[in-house]
């Protein structure tokens, strides 16, 4: 039997996870299934998840980004800053962080794919260095925009079908990075990266400009959910949204990344942002406390983990 | 130099640091020849193997192609001259499957600029079971081939796309004697279609067998030309270990 003969192989575990989880949140808890409850769990994940989808991609290239919590803080600050009250200023709003997220990804991918640096060690470099730009430029206070237009707001606020538009946006990118990995060169060279960078090269993949390409991708994919804490909150203490790395990292290695590159898909971590949404969802119906929830979370990924290497190493 | 040569290597140095890798090395190649580059490990062998094949420019020297002078910035830019490489290490990316590795590099698309898997799954599928008609299950991760099958996988994209010049850099040293009989055999029927073949190789005796002329490395430097129909496995291993060739008294030159 080829892999090809089976749809199976679509099926990575992280899949199953989910539809049980679903099944088991709906017999424990009735509440789970309220049309108001799912739009709250697909939204929960809407942020973390449009940083790990971004992340997934520079990962299956084989690197890290952990530059991805302060560009998401950057970006929500920026268009705070901008004041999107009117038509131009929204637009302007959306457009600049996302392009500053992709001079930050350049950046990343120059050090990582040109320079050769590490890529934990430069990433947290550019980390730290766009929490301190930050930082200085507002003097460390809280930052608000006053009257921010009903387009800037919609973005996270308004709804179709019951559902808030940063889903649609959320989905819409899964659906757009599934299709350029799995069915475009750039796609592939990005496997081909994670594989064997080497070989990669060697066979002529443009190996610089392919990895910056994700990094830019990751970049500008991190200000995007930036820009929608913005649209969601008004105001904000930059202090306050610090971290979104962590939760995108582990989203990305429960949704099956290999942490060696090479594998994963941006779909599965997709389902893992779901898997995690749904635990936490249920935990807080269930009324079990923040640390209760955090300890499961830690349990789950550690097994995720341990499952995966234990895959692995069969194959 | 020689005239009507595919590829010449002229005066050709590399230096890592402080170590000369390569000290002026001329070599070239004619179509339908096979030319063995024996030496040592560390004789320089695969640097200018990795040279010749793009992978890094030399710091002196020129490679002539056709006669004419070009320059190699990446390995694409030797393909773009049909110069193919078959590496000890094989270059796969072994997440992928044949059909990636294939075509890595120069993927066919469809009309709206997708990736044409289906096609590049068929030709594939031909091309390897040109090499080994049991070779059919190509669609799963080279991790989980064997190595003839690995090893057919370099091979065959290696001389699917319009090859003149292939470098084949110790292509029998993992493989079993049946295998390496085959590699034998294309070896053969590649030169017979015109195609000049750098063979890098341990092994003297199929060298002898294989090549029309074997050329020596030491320590960055050519230390010696042979015909292979003139000579045999002792002047060869001679040559190699000293970079002298002998005397019939036994005497170094």
């Amino acid at each position: 039997m080829t892999a090809a003969s089976t749809p199976w192989r679509f099926v990575t575990p992280i899949w199953p996870v989910l539809a049980v989880l679903v099944i088991g949140a709906a017999l424990l808890s009735g509440p789970f299934l309220s049309p108001a409850n799912i739009a709250a769990v697909l939204q929960q994940g809407v942020i973390t998840g449009i940083v790990a989808l971004g992340m997934t991609i520079v990962l299956i290239g084989g690197q890290f980004d952990l530059s991805t919590g302060a560009t998401v803080m950057m970006a929500a600050v920026l268009a705070l800053l901008l004041n999107p009250a009117d038509g131009t200023s929204t637009v302007l709003a959306i457009l600049l962080p996302v392009a500053l997220g992709g001079v930050i990804g350049l950046v990343n991918g120059l050090a990582v794919y040109r320079a050769g640096a590490n890529s934990i060690v430069a990433t947290i470099g550019m980390q730290f260095l766009v929490i301190g730009a930050v930082l200085a430029l507002v003097s460390g206070q809280h930052v608000r925009a006053d009257n921010m237009s009903e387009m800037f707001v919609s973005l996270s606020r308004a709804r179709f079908l019951g559902i808030p538009y940063s889903v649609y946006i959320f989905l819409g990118l899964v659906v757009a990075l599934s299709i350029i990995m799995s069915n475009t060169v750039f796609g592939r060279h990005v496997y081909a990266l994670g594989g064997d960078i080497e070989a990669a090269r060697r066979a002529g993949v443009k190996v610089v400009r392919t990895g910056i390409a994700t990094y830019m991708i990751s970049g500008m994919l991190a200000a995007l959910a930036g820009v929608l804490i913005a649209s969601l909150v008004g105001n904000l203490d930059p202090t306050a949204i610090r971290g979104y790395e962590f939760p995108a990292l582990t989203a990305v290695v429960l949704g099956g990344t290999s942490l060696t590159g090479g594998v994963g898909r941006p779909a599965d971590t997709a389902a893992a942002i779901w898997v995690i949404a749904v635990i936490t969802n249920v935990m807080t119906i269930l009324n079990y406390q923040y640390p209760v929830q955090l300890l499961v979370q830690g349990v789950v990924l550690t097994a995720a983990v341990a499952f995966y290497s234990w895959q692995r190493a069969r194959s | 130099m020689t005239d009507g040569a595919l590829v010449d290597l002229v005066g050709i140095t590399k230096q890592f640091g402080g170590v000369r890798a390569l000290k002026g090395v001329d070599l070239s190649v004619r179509s339908g020849e096979v030319v063995a580059l024996v030496g040592h490990n560390g004789a320089g062998k695969s640097v200018l193997v990795q040279i010749l094949s793009g992978v890094f420019p030399p710091s002196s020297g020129e490679i002539r192609v056709g006669g004419k002078p070009v320059a190699f910035t990446s390995p694409s830019d030797a393909r773009l001259y049909a110069i193919e490489t078959i590496y000890q290490t094989l270059a796969l990316a072994d997440n992928l499957d044949a059909p990636a590795n294939f075509f890595l590099g120069r993927e066919l698309r469809t009309r709206f600029g997708f990736l044409d898997k289906k096609k590049m799954a068929e030709e594939a599928k031909k091309a390897l079971a040109d090499l080994n008609p049991n070779f059919t299950d190509i669609e799963r991760p080279v991790r989980q081939m064997s190595g003839g099958q690995r090893q057919a996988i370099a091979i065959a994209r290696a001389i699917h796309f319009q090859v003149q010049l292939l470098i084949m850099d110790e292509p029998t040293a993992a493989l079993g004697p049946h295998e390496t009989a085959q590699v034998a055999e294309l070896i053969k029927r590649l030169r017979a279609q015109g195609i000049g073949i750098l063979l890098i190789s341990h092994d003297v005796r199929d060298v002898l067998r294989l090549a029309d002329r074997i050329v020596v490395l030491k320590n960055g430097e050519v230390v010696g030309a042979l015909t292979a129909r003139d000579t045999n496995e002792d002047e060869v291993v001679d040559m190699i270990i000293r970079g002298r060739k002998l005397d019939a008294d036994g005497a170094v030159k």
